[in-house]
């Protein structure tokens, strides 16, 4: 065998890559008939708790849509929880808390520069043992909370449910990039969960025990993704995290490349924080050690293998005709030549290929599963710009997260 | 969920399947290309041997020296483009060492043809240059790489120039042939790549077209 270190690199890239399509797809093909499946339930009241921070622009619209959830008014009470907003986020609060008795508005004494803290508030403040953490700028679908709230009740393990999170109206190109994405993490999400290997419960709408939130001790505020790490915290003390896919939220996307990148980049330092918060929990309680934790680091670290694993051919090629086209110009000879142009293809072309089919299959799944998604025009542009260069940049993206990391510069 | 628990082995499964797959097709792809080049060089092999009975026989009935000509420069054309395919195959294979071994024995046939070239020009006073070009074989070095690719084009450029007056040759220097060390040796070569002309010339640097063209016609 003739095999280097670079393809054995390679070759491990590629055998990660295609067990985890691999898997997502035959977890599909055994499961395609009850994904949108959800237990019976009954109605049973619920706290909603909204953290707000300069959210002036949408909190009207996502109280409206707390109202509008298909449960009865008085079993529901609404929790916003200010974080000290600059803007006029107050008074629009203040508008509803006057019209609605079920809104409630705590201000929170100063700004804690992150969604815990004011969620925790909340928490502590919530009269019921249901607590559904919703987005400021996030509408749930009518039927969330009552698709969702039969699997907390049907299972006492069972410390925390999200639904799918699908994109909010996408306007422009990087929304509709987004609302790609979105669709297709929900179907991942929903395949994980079928292994109980849910890792996180999002932001924008997620349903969770007030018993089992205090017990864990609450989200952990130092945590800038706190809606993974509180999921991790629960699968360490032998509860689970489940997925509605029945259901869905609407969550608002960046619509500039900046405010996207910056999204981004905090999700992959909150990733790492706490992948390396829980480390020594690898091989340990049952799927968070097993399947999460190790899923986990390859999601985040095998692009960065397939990064280095391209700039290295590419940095090598790039300098092999840099230097050719130097001498090449001086010389007065050819650059180039028809026999340069030819291609013999090899058997890890097979194994690209192949990766390639299972990654445009799972694709092209995710998105025809999910009935609610909303991708906008161009979709079949859309999918193969995400598929071809969208999600090149994740490993970017990862490096300096990771960079800002290190250098603890880093902020909600 | 218990049920689903067996997704991960047969997830596992099903990617060692592909994988045994891709290795069992690449090890085909690979035993049917170095078959083909082995074909290849067979004929190679007897269109040379064609060639040195030729000689013999023109010694003994004085056969046409435009002919001989021809003839080396159509085998050297054609073991030149043969050369190309096996770097291509060379590149993208993975599984054994049978290419190097017909690398080796390619090298050897150019080395057979230089010698050839040699004794037709002595034979004959043929008025072609011959231009052997002696590169490192697999060269992980990019500056090497870089020139050697540099000194590949500005020849082929020359060629291109001068097809019926150069005699090409390139060939590996670094293949631990006996027969290519002790020549190499006998040029004073240390180094890769070389170009040698009319068994005269040692060039290790080339600065531009024109220069090369002056060392090889001496204008």
């Amino acid at each position: 065998m003739l095999i280097n270190f670079i393809e054995f690199v390679f070759f491990f890239y590629m055998f990660v890559g295609l067990y985890m399509l691999s898997l997502f797809i035959i977890i599909f093909l055994r499961n395609r008939k009850n994904l949108f499946s959800y237990p019976e339930a009954k109605i049973e009241p619920v706290s909603i708790i909204v953290p707000c921070y300069n959210e002036a622009e949408s909190i009207g619209e996502a109280i409206e849509g707390l109202l509008a959830l298909d449960y009865p008014r008085d079993k529901i009470e609404i929790i916003v929880v200010d974080d000290m907003s600059k803007d006029n986020s107050v008074e629009i609060v203040n508008k509803y808390t006057k019209k609605y008795k079920n809104v409630k508005l705590i201000i929170n004494s100063h700004n804690s520069g992150g969604a815990a803290e004011p969620t925790n508030i909340g928490i502590m403040a919530a009269k019921y043992n249901y607590i559904a953490v919703a987005d400021a700028d996030s509408i749930p679908k009518p039927d969330a909370l009552k698709k969702m709230i039969g699997f907390l009740q049907n299972d006492k393990t069972v410390g925390a449910v999200t639904c799918s999170v699908l994109a909010k109206h996408p306007n422009n190109f990087i929304q509709k990039l987004q609302a790609v994405e979105y669709a297709v993490i929900a179907f991942g999400r929903k395949l994980l969960d079928l292994v109980d290997a849910v890792y996180v419960t999002p932001g924008p709408f997620a349903l969770y025990k007030k018993e089992v939130l205090v017990e864990v001790g609450l989200f952990d505020k130092k945590n800038i993704t706190q809606d993974i790490e509180i999921v991790w915290r629960l699968l360490s003390r032998g509860y689970k995290a489940r997925m509605c896919l029945a259901t869905s939220v609407y969550s608002k996307t960046p619509n500039k490349f900046k405010a996207w990148f910056k999204q981004r980049i905090r999700w992959s330092i909150g990733g790492t924080q706490t992948l390396l918060k829980y480390k020594s929990q690898v091989f340990k309680n049952g799927m968070l050690g097993a399947f999460i934790i190790p899923f986990f680091a390859f999601s985040l670290f095998l692009g960065l293998i397939g990064l280095a694993l391209f700039l290295y051919l590419f940095v090598k090629r790039f300098l092999v005709y840099y230097l050719l086209t130097k001498y090449s110009l001086y010389a007065g000879s050819s650059i180039i030549h028809m026999q340069d142009l030819t291609f013999a293809p090899s058997f890890l072309n097979y194994f690209g290929i192949v990766m390639f089919i299972f990654g445009t299959l799972f694709t092209l799944l995710s998105i025809y599963s999910i009935k609610d998604r909303d991708l906008g025009d161009h979709k079949f542009f859309n999918i193969g710009f995400y598929m071809l260069v969208y999600l090149a940049m994740y490993p970017v993206i990862l490096v300096i997260a990771l960079y800002k990391l290190a250098r603890g510069k880093y902020t909600w | 969920m218990g049920n689903n628990k067996s997704s991960f082995w047969m997830a596992l499964i099903l990617t060692i399947i592909i994988f045994a797959i891709g290795f069992i097709l690449g090890f085909f792809l690979e035993t049917y290309r170095s078959n083909s080049v082995e074909i290849n060089l067979m004929n190679s092999e007897i269109n040379l041997l064609d060639e040195q009975v030729r000689q013999q026989v023109m010694g003994d009935f004085n056969v046409n020296c435009l002919d001989s000509k021809e003839s080396t420069f159509n085998f050297a054309n054609s073991i030149y483009t043969d050369a190309i395919r096996m770097e291509d195959y060379d590149r993208s294979t993975k599984f054994s060492d049978t290419l190097t071994l017909l690398h080796q024995r390619y090298d050897l046939l150019r080395m057979m043809l230089w010698d050839e070239s040699v004794q037709i020009k002595k034979k004959c006073k043929s008025d072609f240059h011959t231009v052997v070009y002696v590169y490192e074989y697999n060269s992980e070095n990019l500056e090497k790489e870089s020139k050697q690719k540099f000194f590949s084009n500005i020849l082929l450029d020359l060629k291109n120039k001068y097809p019926n007056d150069i005699l090409l040759i390139p060939m590996a220097g670094n293949t631990n042939l006996v027969s290519i060390n002790v020549t190499m040796k006998s040029y004073n070569v240390t180094d890769f790549p070389v170009i040698i002309i009319d068994e005269k010339k040692v060039l290790s640097n080339i600065t531009t077209l024109n220069d090369l063209e002056k060392e090889v016609f001496g204008k």
